[in-house]
């Protein structure tokens, strides 16, 4: 097959025009150049003559060609743009679900480890407030996965709403808990602070001492 | 100048109608320079099709739907000892809109037949 002047101009002009296409694309515009050019090259008696058609062929095409790689890179770009916004929030949403578990999972096994502390806190109000605690972690973990799974999983709006609702309460629930029962520690501690402060009397000091008592 | 959406342009036409033609003739599916050939023939021209105006057509008509097209089989091409062809065939869709262009020509170029008093 002869490879004249017209038909490397031809082939260098269509990897020219392809750079920074999407490789199908490339790819399949210079396979049928190719091809078109060897079939036109076995098609004739008299290369010189096809040589010249095809640099004709080549030149008359620049146009197209310009127009076409326009329009494959807009397509390409529009395609691009969807695609990497819908991945983009895909792996977002992936990323906040996976941390959401981990978050649920840990106050699962918070709520479990403080099991034991009911039974070892020394008094009814300490164990109360364990008991709260532990069950506040462990229901609100639960919720939360089963809420979150809900909402991710399902496109349904019953079930959606459902999820949001579970998942909320998840969140909720330890954290409203857990509110209480910082103010009630904290009421506990007040109370058993001005419990013991210590008083005059406390102090050992007998005011009916008729060695303080001054003089008349 | 932006294209109207499924305008059908003149050399497309010819595309479709020489497509259609070398369907009821050989096995339906034509290849890039067969299609180039075709065309001079049916246009009666000097000159092939330049490269990029007809592989730019050939894309945007599969793109609509009017043509459907797949690399053949390497192996045909390597004991052939030639470049893969990508083989083009008019569809269904395209069929039908060769035909109803067909149509409005005839009624284009014929207006005053059923006009005429008998």
């Amino acid at each position: 097959m002869t490879n004249g002047r017209g038909t490397r101009w031809a082939r260098r002009w269509v990897a020219l025009y392809t750079r920074r296409l999407p490789e199908v694309s490339a790819q399949r515009r210079q396979g049928e150049i190719e091809s078109d050019i060897w079939e036109h090259l076995s098609d004739t008696t008299n290369p010189h003559r096809s040589q010249l058609a095809i640099t004709e062929r080549w030149l008359r095409g620049i146009p197209a060609d310009l127009a076409w790689r326009h329009q494959t890179l807009r397509q390409h770009r529009q395609l691009g743009r969807r695609t990497g916004v819908s991945t983009a929030i895909a792996g977002t949403r992936r990323l906040a679900q996976s941390l959401g578990r981990l978050v649920a999972l840990a106050a699962i096994i918070v709520g479990l480890v403080l099991i034991p502390g009911i039974v070892a806190a020394d008094n009814a109000l300490a164990r109360v407030l364990v008991a709260l605690a532990s069950a506040a972690c462990v229901a609100g973990g639960v919720l939360f996965l089963v809420g979150l799974d809900r909402f991710a999983g399902r496109r349904s709006t019953v079930y959606r709403r459902a999820g949001w609702i579970l998942f909320t309460a998840g969140f909720l629930l330890p954290t409203s808990l857990q509110l209480v029962l910082v103010a009630l520690s904290l009421a506990a501690l007040l109370a058993a602070l001005n419990r013991e402060k210590p008083t005059p009397g406390d102090a050992g000091v007998d005011l009916t001492d008729p060695e303080l008592t001054p003089a008349s | 100048m932006r294209r109207r959406p499924g305008a059908v342009l003149p050399l497309e036409q010819e595309i479709l109608s020489a497509g259609v033609g070398y369907a009821t003739s050989g096995n339906g599916e034509f290849h890039g320079y067969e299609l180039a050939r075709l065309l001079q023939d049916v246009s009666d021209a000097r000159r092939l099709t330049g490269h990029g105006t007809l592989y730019k057509a050939l894309s945007r008509m599969e793109q609509a739907g009017l043509l459907d097209s797949h690399w053949e089989d390497p192996q045909i091409a390597a004991d052939e000892g030639r470049p893969r062809r990508r083989l083009y065939r008019v569809t269904g869709a395209g069929a039908s809109t060769l035909s109803k262009l067909q149509a409005e020509r005839a009624v284009r170029t014929r207006p005053e037949q059923g006009l005429a008093p008998t």
